[in-house]
């Protein structure tokens, strides 16, 4: 596949990553925007690298150019796909007081799907790239939904919660998503889908997550990238089993 | 006369900004800069728990991720007086050293140098396996935390098989280096008269005292710069100074030397990561207690790209004040000097060895 990347407000770490992932299975990056490239990328796939800011015009305006010449698009790393750690960002020092309006790039555009993670690992892009080159649809099927506008979700529930067997949408339903998709775990352990097995703290990219039989969030260590809840086996328990 | 905006891609996150006076073809006068988006580490770590400040340091810039958590680990540290175990501070040593191997050979492929991809990915390799062996991820290593790191053994055998089987392709990586670099510099025609402040080694002698910030509209002279940038500049004793590989090396004759020193930097952290598991006992203890009272401290690493000094004033469990200096806040005043009497049409390839980083710029 021909791969195209758009970075953002980012580390730079999900890109780096992405490169080393492309190297490994063979997939060629013909445009990046940390290489210097601009305009339309001509690509099968863009990957968008981070969060945006509500007032930075530009990018956002960039953002609408790359997006609309490419036919699969994909927020990778938490930044793009929820935020994730772009939300601390409040702004407030000189001499650019004003840009704390701070949001994922998947916010203010369509994409298709989401790897979340911070950032995530070569593995996991890897694994997303084989899925996609594929067309592997069940496979696909977590990144699709990850790829939701979060921010445009709400808290009521469609239904009464009655089982582990619960579609992944209704999961992701059961939270506020404009405070943190990490306390997505305390939605977990509420609806007693929990079963303690630890994937959430050995996936956690931020040592956030320590096991007292259920995971306990230490929430001065979090960085609300979601990887917790997009790691979970029970979240992403779908009706196909 | 003219004056020239150009943005430089370099690989790295962010935006950086050369302006240039240009006259026949030749820069006469510039200054560099970052457009980026603060992240503003400064105010969004205020009033959160110390540990959150390493959490979101780490999150800068990839580049320099683990040292400028094990910067603000030490400056915590210093604060609350701990002392950390030996057997920490050595593994915090490998861990700054695998994230220099990491960095460089990130900018060895990024560069402009015809270099053997593979070989860079394989010492890449060595450098992640080490980093997640000491940090427990592979990225932002998450183990390293105030009083030392969160580990229960130190898996010294790990990390010295992958040092070593990394050396060789490491030491190709060096000759290839030095031999692209020199076929470079024939087309490049520069010269470096510039201050250096860097020894090799993690940890940096710089205090607060020796570093001067200055915000840009004192800074920048040139009007598209000052509308520019977002970012302040540091200067070292009062002067734009060098900081990273280069003057770590004493390697400052050429600018495109950045890249040798890099690749021989790679080779002897390689070296360092070896020889310190080697010493190391995979059951020493690697973590001290910490009780979050009030106090200041600083710390200062030699992070891949350069010098970076942290501040940060405890209140309690509460962050009330952080300062952090960059390594691209203090090559940035020294980068138009770089550019200066240099072939226009040069400016991205000399900038981008300068190893700027619009995010760690802007931080
Ligand atoms: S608990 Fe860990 S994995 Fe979950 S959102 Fe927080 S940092 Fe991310
Ligand atoms: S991964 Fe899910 S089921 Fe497992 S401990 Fe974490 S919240 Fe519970």
């Amino acid at each position: 596949m021909k791969i195209a990347v758009l970075s953002l407000m980012a580390c730079g770490a999900c890109a780096r990553n992405l490169e080393e992932a492309c190297h490994e299975t063979g997939h060629e990056i013909v445009w990046s925007s940390l290489d210097g490239d601009t305009g339309k990328p001509d690509a099968d796939v863009l990957f968008i690298d981070g969060a945006v800011d509500f007032t930075d015009h530009e990018t956002l305006e960039k953002l609408q150019e790359t997006t609309s010449a490419v036919g699969t698009v994909v927020s990778l790393g938490s930044c793009a796909a929820t935020g994730g750690f772009e939300r601390h960002v409040i702004g407030m020092r000189d001499p650019d007081r004003y840009h704390f309006t701070v949001f994922p790039a998947a916010k203010f555009t369509d994409t298709d799907y989401a790897i979340t993670g911070c950032p995530p690992t070569t593995d996991a892009i890897a694994a997303f790239l084989q899925a996609l080159d594929e067309r592997d649809e069940e496979a696909l099927r977590p990144y699709k939904v990850l790829s939701g506008d979060y921010h445009a979700l709400k808290p009521d529930l469609p239904a009464p919660v009655t089982g582990p067997e619960l579609p992944v949408e209704d999961v992701l339903l059961t939270s506020n998503k404009d405070l943190c998709l990490g306390c997505d775990l305390d939605v977990i352990e509420k609806d007693l889908f929990c079963v303690g097995c630890g994937t959430c703290s050995t996936a956690c990219p931020a040592m956030a997550i320590v096991m007292d039989e259920k995971p306990v969030i230490r929430q001065e260590r979090c960085i609300r990238c979601g990887t917790c809840f997009a790691s979970c086996p029970r979240s992403f328990k779908t009706t196909r089993g | 006369m003219e004056i020239k905006t150009v943005r430089i891609p370099t690989g790295t996150p962010g935006d950086i900004h050369a302006v240039m006076e240009v006259s026949d073809g030749v820069i006469v006068n510039a200054e560099v800069c970052s457009s980026t988006t603060p992240l503003a580490w400064e105010t969004l770590v205020l009033e959160k728990h110390p540990e959150f400040a390493i959490v979101a340091a780490e999150r800068v810039c990839a580049g320099c991720d683990a040292s400028a958590g094990l910067a603000v680990a030490e400056a915590i540290e210093n604060a609350l007086e701990v002392q950390v175990p030996d057997a920490a501070t050595e593994a915090r040593e490998a861990l700054n050293a695998a994230n220099t191997v990491r960095s460089h050979a990130t900018s060895l492929l990024k560069s402009d140098l015809d270099l053997d991809a593979d070989a860079l990915y394989t010492v890449i390799k060595a450098a992640k396996k080490v980093l997640h062996a000491l940090g427990r991820k592979p990225d932002h290593p998450p183990a390293i935390t105030p009083g030392g790191l969160e580990l229960e053994t130190i898996p010294t055998a790990k990390v010295e098989n992958a040092a070593k089987e990394a050396l060789e392709t490491a030491e190709k990586i060096k000759d290839d280096t030095a031999s692209a670099v020199d076929d470079l510099k024939d087309e490049i025609q520069a010269e470096m008269n510039v201050e250096t402040y860097g020894e090799p080694g993690y940890k940096a002698d710089l205090t607060p005292d020796d570093v001067e910030i200055v915000p840009p509209d004192e800074f920048y002279r040139m009007k598209s710069a000052l509308e520019l940038a977002n970012n302040h500049v540091a200067l070292v004793d009062g002067n734009p100074t060098l900081v990273g590989p280069q003057a770590r090396k004493n390697l400052t004759d050429h600018p495109l030397d950045a890249y040798t020193a890099k690749a021989e930097e790679i080779v002897e952290s390689l070296e360092k990561i070896a020889e310190t598991s080697e010493n190391l006992d995979p059951n020493a203890d690697v973590k001290t207690d910490v009780e979050y009272t009030s106090g200041e401290g600083h710390a200062a690493v030699e992070a891949p790209e350069g010098t970076l000094l942290v501040t940060i004033k405890l209140r309690n469990d509460r962050v009330d004040e952080a300062l952090m200096v960059t390594p691209s806040n203090v090559k940035a005043a020294v980068a138009g000097r770089v550019l200066k009497d240099l072939e226009e049409e040069h400016a991205p390839t000399v900038i981008k060895a300068l190893g700027l980083s619009g995010r760690c710029l802007t931080h």
